[in-house]
């Protein structure tokens, strides 16, 4: 029996969540089918998060792209679906994609070891700059720091996930929120082992009463520990972290079954949700919003 | 005497020609153990010039392999490492690792762009 899983009309960070529920009821080995005919928009996040979980599934995984034509010559065009077709079994009408003519920031990218951070790196400086200063309004040196902060999620993946996972970053205008401002938004995800796990297998952790995914993403992302006991390890999470206090933006990551927030006053999120349905590895987003002078 | 050390050139020789950033911790693993190799033939120099100036971006997993474990590996203060040519964001990334090892940076020279690491 297939078990057909609805996308939602919107696939973003908070609707993937409509996925996830349903799909945390599955065996790993259960047939699946990610229902995405009706979907009209998908953020970084959603496309990124898709591909996270067809590499959870022991069974592949089918999607229905989106009928849409416009959707799915964007999905293309963000390079998603040459990554799905060797994940998915893809049914439907999928276009091909001109990716040197994508208009997005940074395509939907493998990372899988150390080489593919400095690609991604060398990619998105070279197109950051203009969106980054024209688009969003911030000072030029906001292309390094954002392209720093890309580089430290990435290595994220490399240094704790255990396998491969995906970033795609790309600039749009919000059509309701924060008064139709542009925004940049870079998603990482990856369905490796996740914080809980990574941070367990440091030797010699200490053990507290309270241990969870939540727990988990305290220490990593708020006080920057590590699995690792050389002291300048962790950094990177918690680095990022203030950068994006300096732009205004919002930063949260998802690993197992709690979500972590960074919430800036634009933003109604909540700093920590917990009781999540459980999803391997973690999900990072990262929004920078256009610059308002007041 | 002094040693100059360009970390554009290092990163080409050491890892790949094609690179410009220094981003990831293999990356500056790398980097660092030519920069020592670099230090050991030239021992007599008492005062060794890091420079930083044709270096792109600059992550902090590269700050803390480069700079502050170069700084803590020649805690005798043999040689003395002089960082130059260090854009804001550079001294952004080695102002969070620095901190976490207990150091900072300092200007060596008024008016100049060039910065040695000092101990709280």
């Amino acid at each position: 029996m297939t078990n057909v899983i609805t996308a939602p009309l919107s696939l973003d960070d908070a609707t993937f969540e409509q996925i996830l529920e349903p799909l945390s009821r599955l065996q790993p080995d259960d047939r699946v089918l990610i229902d995405a005919r009706h979907t009209r928009w998908a953020s970084p996040y959603g496309l990124t998060a898709l591909l996270a979980l067809a590499q959870t599934r022991l069974e592949r995984p089918s999607l229905a792209v989106p009928e849409v034509e416009e959707t799915a010559s964007y999905w293309a065009r963000t390079g998603f679906f040459r990554h799905a077709a060797d994940l998915y079994e893809l049914s439907g009408s999928v276009p091909r994609g001109r990716q040197n003519e994508s208009g997005v920031l940074l395509e939907v990218t493998p990372v899988n070891a150390s080489e593919d951070v400095h690609t991604v790196v060398d990619k998105v400086q070279q197109r950051a700059q203009s969106i980054l200063v024209n688009e969003l309004k911030l000072d030029a040196t906001a292309t390094m720091r954002f392209t720093m902060a890309l580089s430290e999620t990435c290595q994220n993946i490399v240094e704790h996930a255990g396998r491969g996972g995906w970033v795609a970053v790309n600039s749009y205008r919000w059509q309701k929120r924060l008064g139709g401002r542009r925004v940049l938004v870079i998603a990482v995800c990856d369905a490796g082992v996740g914080f809980r796990a990574s941070l367990e297998s440091a030797p010699g952790r200490p053990r507290s009463d309270r241990w969870d995914d939540g727990m988990a993403l305290e220490e990593a992302v708020m006080r920057g520990v590590s699995r690792f006991r050389d002291t300048g390890r962790g950094q990177g999470l918690a680095g990022v972290r203030r950068f994006i206090g300096k732009w205004d933006g919002k930063f949260s990551v998802r690993s197992g079954t709690a979500r972590l927030a960074i919430v800036p006053t634009w933003d109604e999120d909540v700093p920590l949700q917990e009781d999540l349905p459980a999803f391997p590895g973690s999900q990072v987003q990262i929004t920078i919003p256009e610059r308002v002078d007041r | 005497m002094k040693n100059h050390i360009d970390v554009s050139n290092v990163l080409r020789c050491a890892v790949s020609e094609s690179y410009s950033n220094l981003v990831t911790r293999p990356t500056g693993v790398a980097v660092r153990v030519y920069i020592e190799a670099q230090i050991l033939a030239a021992s007599d120099c008492a005062v060794t010039v890091i420079d930083f100036s044709r270096v792109g971006m600059m992550d902090f997993s590269c700050a803390d392999e480069i700079v502050a474990k170069l700084v803590m590996q020649h805690e005798n203060g043999i040689p003395t490492f002089v960082f130059s040519g260090l854009s804001e964001s550079h001294i952004e990334a080695i102002d969070v690792v620095l901190e976490r090892h207990g150091m900072s940076l300092v200007s060596h020279e008024a008016d100049s762009n060039s910065y040695i690491a000092v101990t709280h």
